[in-house]
C-alpha cells in the first residue's frame, strides 16, 4: 500500500439534479506532490474536493485514500487529510488560538500542536485576538494552520489564495512548499489561476466542466516547446535556406521567422545554418508559452470534442 | 464514546462569548426580577391571594406560570436557532462533517449542549428566586413568617425542564436542517401561540401538543402531569435520535 497514490479517483460522477457537475473523473495524485487542481470557475473543483472529504455521496464512482477505497462509512480514513474549503470554517466570536483548540480537542491532539500550527502559520503574536478582527489573510493563514492540526498527510486545500494580495500568495507558495518538503506532505491544491498553481505544483490536472483534460507532470504539459523566433537582415532568403535544411519555418512579421526547434542543439544549428548562409542574426529566443495559453488550448480542444 | 466526549467539550469550549449563553442567563433572570419588582412595589392585602396561602408559594407561581407557558419554550427555540447558526454562518459544516469523527457524535453534542443551556437556565431561576424571596421577606412584614417551598419549586423546574426535551428536539432539527433562521423561529412563535390559546381551553390535545407540556408538567394538580413528562422526555430522547441519524446521513451541499 506503500505505493498507492495518495487520491486515486475511478469513474467519479456526481450530479446536482439533471445536471451533471463531474463525468467518470479519474485523478491520480501520487504520494509527495504539490498537485495543482485547475479548472474554471464552474468546473467542478470544489464538488471534486467535497466528495473527496465525503461531504457529497458520488452517484457512481470510487475514491481510494492512500489504497484505501473511502465510502461515507469510512471516516476514519480522514485522520490522515487536512483541509481548506473555499473559505476557511471559523467561529468569529473566538480567538485564533481557541479556534485551533477546538478542532483539536475533537482530535484528541496534544496541547502543544497547538502552538505548532500556530507558529507554522505565523499568527502566534496575534492567536489572543478574537478572530472577527483578523484579516483576509489572517483568517486564510489559521484556515490553513487548522488543516494542519492534525498533521495530516494529506492536504487537501480549495482555492486557498483567494483574495489574498500578491505578498500574500507569495508567501503562502512558500508555506506550501515549506510543508511538502519538510514534512513529506502531498498538497491537493485547486485553482482557477494558474500562476497560483504553476510555480508551487509538479503535478497538475486540469478539469473543465466536470471532466478532466489533463493530468500529469506540469513539465509534461509544457513539453511542447514553444518555436525558436529568429530575426534576421534577410528573412525571406533566411526562411528559403532552413526549408532547403528541413526545418519547418513560418515567416512573421518584423524580419522574424518562427522555426520549431526543439531542442537548444537545434537552436545552435538553425544559428550555424543561417551564419554559414551569409544571413545576419540579430536575435535568436524562444517565445514563452505560458501556462495560461496551454491551458486555454487544452480546455477549446476540450469544448471542441477533441482529446488531448 | 471517547470521541463523544472530545466533541462534547470542544461544543463548550464554543459557547464562550456567545449570545445563546446569555440569553440563557439573562431570561430567567428578567422574569425573576419582573416578578419581584411586582411583588414590591405592592402591597400585601393587593396580592389577591386568599389569607393563609404561603406568599413564597404565590410569588413562586407568578415566576413559573410565566417561565413554562411563555420563556422556556420561547428560549428552547432561541437557543437551537442560535446553537445551529454558530455552524451556518462560517459554514463550519464543511470543517466539522469532514473530521474523522463519526457524525451522529457531532451532532449528539449540539443536542446535549442545548439540553445544557436550558437546565442553566432552570437553575439561574431557581437561584434568583432564592435570592429575591429573601429580599422580599426581609422587606416584606408579612412575608417573615412564610416557609421555604425550595424543593417543590426544584422539583417544578426539574419536571418543566424534562418535559421540554420534545419542543427541544423539533426545534434543534428544524434548526441545524436548514441554514436560514427563519423557520425555527418561525414555528416556534406559531406554536407559542396555539400553546397559549389550547392551553387554557383545557382541551385534551394540550396534552399532547410539544409546547404545552412544560406547563402541564409544572402545574401543581395537573392530571395528565405524569403523562406529559413523560410524553415530553422520551418523545424528546426518541425524536432527538432519529433527528441526528437523519443529519448525519445528509450531505452537506
Ligand atoms: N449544491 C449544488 N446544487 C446544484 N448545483 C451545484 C451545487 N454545487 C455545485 N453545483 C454545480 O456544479 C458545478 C460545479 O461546481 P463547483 O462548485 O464544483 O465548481 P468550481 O470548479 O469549484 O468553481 P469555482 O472556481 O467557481 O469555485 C457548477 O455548475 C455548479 O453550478
Ligand atoms: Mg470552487
Amino acid at each position: 500500500m506503500t505505493d498507492s497514490p495518495a487520491i486515486e479517483t475511478r469513474e467519479l460522477t456526481r450530479r446536482f439534479g439533471s445536471r451533471t457537475a463531474l463525468q467518470s473523473l479519474a485523478l491520480c495524485v501520487p504520494q509527495g506532490c504539490i498537485y495543482g487542481f485547475l479548472g474554471p470557475n464552474g468546473a467542478g473543483k470544489t464538488t471534486t474536493i467535497r466528495l473527496l472529504l465525503g461531504l457529497l455521496r458520488p452517484h457512481q464512482g470510487s475514491i481510494f485514500l492512500y489504497g484505501e477505497p473511502f465510502t461515507w462509512e469510512r471516516r476514519d480514513l480522514l485522520r490522515d487529510v487536512g483541509a481548506l474549503v473555499e473559505t476557511p470554517s471559523l467561529y468569529p466570536h473566538l480567538t485564533g488560538r481557541e479556534n485551533l483548540d477546538l478542532t483539536r480537542r475533537i482530535l484528541g491532539l496534544p496541547i502543544a500542536r497547538v502552538a505548532e500550527s500556530l507558529e507554522l502559520t505565523g499568527l502566534c503574536a496575534d492567536a489572543g485576538r478574537v478572530v472577527r478582527t483578523y484579516s483576509l489573510g489572517m483568517r486564510q493563514r489559521l484556515g490553513l494552520a487548522l488543516a494542519w492540526l492534525g498533521k495530516p498527510r494529506l492536504l487537501i486545500l480549495d482555492e486557498p489564495a483567494n483574495g489574498l494580495d500578491p505578498a500574500g500568495t507569495r508567501e503562502w507558495r512558500a508555506l506550501l512548499r515549506q510543508l511538502a518538503k519538510e514534512h513529506q506532505v502531498t498538497v491537493f491544491l485547486s485553482s482557477h489561476l494558474l500562476s497560483e498553481v504553476e510555480h508551487v505544483a509538479d503535478h497538475i490536472g486540469v478539469i473543465n466542466r466536470g471532466q478532466l483534460v489533463f493530468q500529469g507532470e506540469i513539465g509534461n504539459l509544457r513539453g511542447c516547446q514553444p518555436p525558436l523566433i529568429v530575426r534576421v537582415d534577410r528573412p525571406h532568403e533566411a526562411a528559403h535556406l532552413l526549408r532547403a535544411g528541413g526545418w519547418r519555418v513560418v515567416e512573421d512579421s518584423n524580419h522574424a521567422l518562427s522555426v520549431q526547434a526543439a531542442s537548444e542543439t537545434d537552436a545552435a544549428l538553425v544559428n550555424r545554418a543561417l551564419v554559414m548562409g551569409g544571413i545576419h542574426v540579430c536575435e535568436l529566443c524562444r517565445q514563452e508559452d505560458t501556462l495560461e495559453d496551454l491551458f486555454l488550448r487544452l480546455v477549446a480542444q476540450a469544448d471542441a470534442g477533441g482529446a488531448i | 464514546m471517547s470521541s463523544f466526549f472530545r466533541v462534547l467539550t470542544a461544543e463548550g469550549l464554543k459557547l464562550r462569548r456567545t449570545l445563546a449563553f446569555r440569553l440563557a442567563v439573562l431570561a430567567p433572570l428578567f422574569i425573576v426580577i419582573l416578578q419581584f419588582t411586582i411583588e414590591l412595589v405592592r402591597g400585601d392585602e393587593e396580592s389577591g391571594a386568599p389569607p393563609g396561602t404561603n406568599p413564597l408559594m404565590g410569588f413562586a407561581q407568578g415566576i413559573l406560570t410565566f417561565w413554562t407557558i411563555v420563556l422556556l419554550p420561547f428560549c428552547a427555540a432561541l437557543i437551537a436557532a442560535l446553537l445551529a447558526a454558530l455552524e451556518h454562518q462560517g459554514e463550519n459544516w464543511k470543517h466539522l462533517l469532514a473530521l474523522p469523527v463519526p457524525r451522529t457524535c457531532i451532532f449528539a453534542a449540539k443536542w446535549i449542549a442545548a439540553v445544557g443551556l436550558l437546565s442553566l437556565s432552570s437553575a439561574v431561576l431557581v437561584a434568583a428566586y432564592c435570592l429575591a424571596a429573601g429580599i422580599l421577606q426581609a422587606v416584606k412584614p408579612g412575608w417573615s413568617a412564610a416557609s421555604w417551598p425550595l424543593p417543590t419549586i426544584i422539583q417544578r423546574a426539574f419536571l418543566g425542564l424534562c418535559a421540554t426535551s420534545l419542543l427541544l428536539s423539533i426545534q434543534m432539527w428544524i434548526s441545524l436542517r436548514w441554514r436560514s433562521f427563519i423557520p425555527g423561529l418561525a414555528v416556534g412563535v406559531v406554536s407559542l401561540v396555539v400553546n397559549i390559546i389550547i392551553l387554557p381551553a383545557g382541551m385534551f390535545a394540550a396534552n399532547l401538543f410539544p409546547w404545552c407540556l412544560p406547563a402541564i408538567a409544572m402545574a401543581p394538580h395537573s392530571p395528565h402531569r405524569v403523562l406529559g413528562v413523560a410524553w415530553g422526555l422520551l418523545g424528546g430522547v426518541a425524536l432527538g435520535m432519529i433527528a441526528c441519524w437523519d443529519l448525519s446521513h445528509q450531505e452537506h451541499q
